[in-house]
Order: C-alpha cells, then sequence, then structure tokens
C-alpha cells in the first residue's frame, strides 16, 4: 500500500463532484483496512472488503467533520478538524481511505500507517497533519 | 502531534474487563518512525492477582498515528 490521492478523485475535482464545505457541504469518512487491502493512487471506491471489524468500530468507518478549504499562498487546501478515533477497540490496521460517502463513496486518498499497527481493547486515533500549505492533508499547489 | 490522553486512575477498559490501574504495567515502547507518519503505542501488561493467569499479558494497546503530512494533487515529492 502507499499514501496517494487518488487519482479518479483528482479527474473528479474538474467535474465538481466533491464538495469540502463546512455548511452543505458532503459527508467523508475514513475506514481502516488490514494489510490484506491494496489501496492506492488507482482506488476509486470504499469497500468493506478487507476493511477491519471490531466490537465499536462500524463499517464505514468514521464520520469526518468538514472545515472550509482555505489557501496558502497559491496552495489550496481541504481538511477535517476531528481527528478520527475509535474507542475499545480489537483490530490491526495498515492504512486508510477518505472516502465521499455523499457522492457513490467515491475514493479520495489513502493513508499508510507504515506498517502493522495493533490495537488490543484501546483507542485507535489518527492524529491528521496541520492545515498548512505544506502539510494539509489534501492540498492543490 | 496531538499527545496521547493519559490513563486515568481508576478501572482501565482491558481484555479481562475493567481492572485497576494500579494492576497494569504501562510501556510505551519506541515505534518506527517512517516517511509518513509517527506511532506512538502505549502497552499495558497486566500484573495484578485477580487473574493470575493472565500476569505479563498484554491486556490493552493504543496506538496513535499521526501523519506528517498529506497528500497534494502534485503526488509524491509534491508540495
Amino acid at each position: 500500500m502507499t499514501q496517494a490521492m487518488c487519482t479518479s478523485f483528482k479527474k473528479e475535482l474538474f467535474t465538481a463532484t466533491h464538495n469540502f464545505a463546512a455548511a452543505g457541504g458532503d459527508t467523508f469518512k475514513i475506514a481502516c483496512y488490514t494489510a490484506s487491502a491494496t489501496l492506492d493512487a488507482t482506488t476509486t471506491a470504499y469497500s468493506s472488503t478487507n476493511e477491519v471489524t471490531s466490537a465499536n468500530y462500524t463499517a464505514g468507518g468514521f464520520t469526518l467533520t468538514n472545515v472550509d478549504p482555505s489557501t496558502s499562498g497559491t496552495t489550496a487546501m481541504a481538511t477535517f478538524s476531528t481527528n478520527p478515533s475509535w474507542v475499545n477497540v480489537t483490530f490491526t490496521t495498515t492504512q486508510a481511505l477518505i472516502y465521499n460517502s455523499s457522492k457513490s463513496n467515491k475514493a479520495v486518498a489513502v493513508l499508510d500507517f507504515g506498517g502493522s499497527q495493533a490495537v488490543t481493547a484501546g483507542t485507535f486515533t489518527i492524529n491528521l497533519p496541520p492545515a498548512t500549505a505544506t502539510t494539509a492533508l489534501l492540498r492543490l499547489v | 502531534m496531538v499527545a496521547p490522553t493519559q490513563l486515568q486512575d481508576g478501572m482501565i477498559q482491558t481484555t479481562l474487563g475493567e481492572v485497576p490501574l494500579r494492576d497494569l504495567d504501562v510501556r510505551t515502547p519506541p515505534q518506527p518512525e517512517t516517511e509518513d507518519v509517527w506511532i506512538i503505542a502505549r502497552e499495558c501488561y497486566y500484573k495484578g492477582d485477580a487473574f493470575p493467569e493472565h500476569k505479563g499479558t498484554l491486556v490493552r494497546r493504543d496506538v496513535w498515528v499521526t501523519v506528517k503530512r498529506g497528500q497534494s494533487a502534485a503526488g509524491k515529492g509534491g508540495l
């Protein structure tokens, strides 16, 4: 697996498919996957195949909270305000997919966790990067 | 990076159910850092007397994945 902005997402930006506005925008989610999943830039949509399973983890993942897109210099960016987290879960995950559940679960980006991350009866948290021109979760330069 | 929350005194959820914090040996072993993420893991090993057969067993593990930076439409290596 590899961290990537999905190619289909880039194309869909040209057709105004995705709306990241805080008010009235689409609903985005992030789902966690096992090492058996093959997520990369060619991923086009969410699938439950090889998604992690656990008590207190709902299939489809965590619903993200939109933040109005912004700019910094010549860079436009989008991110979310709440770090995804799951409490009292037991699973092993290697990657996650951000997708648009308002638009046929179209894929947005893949996050790679750098190897298997095992959670046991505990909390799994993904700390999203700062919203700057060089680190924001989604950037158009 | 958002620091992990501390376990509060009292009962802690584990694979054995809720156990007192004093019955847990809490460790934060070093985790490998990659180009994309930092990892913090907190591991709790049972050391209490209520479940002697589980002494030394990992009964809870929390993980924090900090994404260093997101994705640019320019692809890896782009701003």
